[in-house]
């Protein structure tokens, strides 16, 4: 399924990078941060890390009229910071999330301003660095940082999620910025990873999408065995009750997930606790009657709608309880794909018919360097009558930028040496 | 260094501005549909609204259907019963973020397969359910807000929802017969 013929991006030209920048600002296509520009060039480059062409559909929010090509998530997937190779990652994280199942319009537009996790399994951890263990949930780690980043900025840019459209967040919260990390799987062996318990090979990449409405950090530091650690998450969460549990569309795809640190999974290890037998436990004392006030029973059938990730360093005894909103959990397989070479486009022919006008007035450009994603030109002015009757070089690199864009050039960048204003090549 | 920047958003949509079908000037003999959304304690709402409309005018049948989750189309078998009987309907109630868009979507997809509708939704949430209306080329579909003292989400007491219902039921019967919510406002009222 594809977009409609010929639909892409719109193209704007800016003097240099920090103009775009502040434009992105005023036009409130940021999360309120910087953001890096979206070149042709960069957008391509994340494409072809996935194997993708701009136009495929990634997902739809039907209720917005939205529908999400893979260039609108490639263009806010540079804007992130992300590097080519994490897009495979946020194409597949934006597939879950695009699905039915995955509720995108009411997970991201309800009052009680939902957060999703994104949490990746399999080789691609290692491979782009995801951090999955001490302060793994927190700023510092440029993958989870970028991944996470890039998802929620096509949620507002492509899906008109901003508070003057679909986001109708009372409050909002900090994880609307970036939530992303990785299961600790080396570390938490024995236990099965979570995508291998949902049947996907060990060699594979994936990630898993979980709205969330609330965080619980449940403490237990008195516990000294897996029981006594899942009695304290039960009752907490029993507490906190969840609105999850008895909604007929997600059903029981609905899902609570528990990340358990080191210190907790000792006791998992120590006693030969699997994740199946935890999920088992759990799910019998969350379903036990209500006692009364503030004691809510999880009205869940199966008990891998309680999802275990191991996750976090040493030192706290906690398990943090991811409380869902009304969406599936879902995992989504990581395809990348093997990088292809951009378009190249002749240069030379691209200026052609700037060429001409400048032969005219006596003037011409020759090509002083170039790159896959930049040109330099130099201008020359020595068969002109009138030097400065000449376009300004400010105009001629407008000019240039925009033919070869449209040329299908890969270069998103010019500058245009000019002896009226250049002493020795200095930059102007 | 002149740097070429593409666009993150999502195109502005290419559906110009839509006539909405006439509404009936009597509501006798008409089989009146409900959408309801199933938030909190919206139910006593819908339940004294549809039984107070019923006393006031003499319809032939209602379809009342309840969707899986408040922000999600209705099932598959519901909606087609709704369309292929009902001859206006109501929506609603639009009072949390998304299921408010979505219950003007609702509306806006019963006009699109001639059912004039019109959408009940709490007047926080008006903005989202305009954008939705706005999109689909319906800016001035008909709207009735609802605002304090009832709350958003329907958080309301059986008393407080019951009451809602019989608080409104002239003005969305007056709104199904076309009359705007503005007119209502000045007491315009057919």
């Amino acid at each position: 399924m594809t977009a409609a013929a010929g639909a892409s991006a719109a193209a704007s030209i800016y003097d240099d990078e920090s103009a775009l920048v502040e434009d992105y600002f005023d036009q409130g296509w940021t999360d309120g941060l910087p953001i890096v520009a979206p070149t042709p060039r960069r957008v391509r480059r994340h494409l072809d890390a996935a194997g993708l062409v701009g136009v495929e559909i990634i997902g739809a929010v039907p209720t917005r009229d939205v529908i999400v090509t893979a260039e609108q998530v490639a263009i806010n997937s540079v804007m992130a910071g992300c590097r080519p190779e994490y897009f495979p990652v946020v194409v597949a994280s934006l597939r879950a999330h695009l699905s039915s199942l995955g509720n995108s319009h009411s997970t991201t537009g309800s009052m009680m301003g939902p957060a999703h996790a994104l949490i990746i399994n399999g080789p691609m951890r290692r491979e782009l660095d995801i951090a999955c263990g001490p302060a793994c949930m927190g700023p510092g780690f440029r993958a989870n940082a970028t991944i996470g980043r890039a998802f929620r900025l096509v949620i507002r840019n492509a899906c008109r999620g901003t508070p003057e459209l679909f986001d109708r967040a009372s409050f909002s919260w900090p994880l609307c910025y970036s939530f992303c990390f990785g299961e600790d799987e080396e570390s938490s062996a024995p236990w099965l990873p979570l995508h291998v318990q949902r049947g996907f090979e060990p060699s594979d990449s994936t990630v898993t999408i979980a709205s969330l409405i609330d965080m619980l950090h449940i403490s237990s530091g008195l516990s000294r065995n897996p029981r006594e650690v899942l009695d304290d998450v039960a009752r907490t969460v029993r507490f906190h009750g969840t609105i999850a549990d008895t909604d007929e569309f997600i059903g029981d795809q609905a899902a609570i997930t528990f990340v358990v640190g080191p210190e907790h999974m000792r006791y998992f290890h120590e006693f030969n606790w699997s994740k199946a037998d935890a999920q088992t436990y759990l799910l019998d004392r969350l379903q036990k009657p209500t006692r009364g006030p503030n004691d809510a029973a999880i009205q869940f059938t199966r008990p891998d709608q309680l999802v275990f990730v191991a996750a976090g360093g040493g030192g706290m005894s906690e398990v943090v309880a991811l409380m869902p909103h009304l969406s599936a959990t879902l995992t989504e397989l990581v395809i990348p794909a093997e990088p292809t070479k951009g378009t190249q486009v002749d240069t030379q022919q691209a200026l052609g018919v700037l060429h001409d006008i400048l032969r005219v007035d006596g003037a011409q450009l020759t090509v002083a360097r170039a790159a896959a994603d930049s040109l330099t030109l130099l201008l020359t002015l020595d068969g002109a009558d009138c030097a400065d009757c000449v376009m300004p070089a400010s105009i001629l690199e407008r000019i240039c930028l925009q033919g070869l864009h449209e040329a299908g050039s890969t270069v998103s960048e010019l500058r245009i040496i000019d002896p009226r204003v250049d002493v020795a090549g200095a930059g102007h | 260094m002149a740097v070429i920047g593409l666009c993150p958003t999502q195109p502005d949509s290419a559906v110009g501005d839509t006539l909405l079908l006439p509404r009936p000037e009597i509501l006798d003999g008409q089989t009146l549909g409900i959408v309801r959304n199933g938030l909190f304690n919206s139910g006593p709402f819908f339940d004294t609204l549809i039984k107070e409309l019923l006393e006031m005018d003499d319809y032939a049948g209602v379809i009342d259907i309840h969707k899986p989750s408040v922000s999600v189309p209705a099932g598959p078998e519901d909606w087609a019963d709704l369309t292929a009987h009902a001859t206006i309907a109501i929506t609603g109630f639009g009072g949390c973020g998304s299921c408010s868009a979505r219950s003007m979507r609702d509306a806006i997809e019963l006009e699109q397969v001639g059912i004039p509708a019109l959408t009940i939704c709490h007047i926080v949430l008006e903005p989202s359910a305009r954008a939705v209306a706005k999109i689909a080329g319906f800016p001035d579909y008909p709207v009735l807000t609802v605002g304090h003292p009832y709350v958003p989400l329907a958080t309301w007491s059986d008393d407080e929802a019951h009451e809602l219902g019989h608080a409104i039921s002239q003005k969305v019967r007056a709104m199904m017969m076309g009359c705007t919510l503005e007119a209502l406002l000045t007491g315009a009222t057919p």
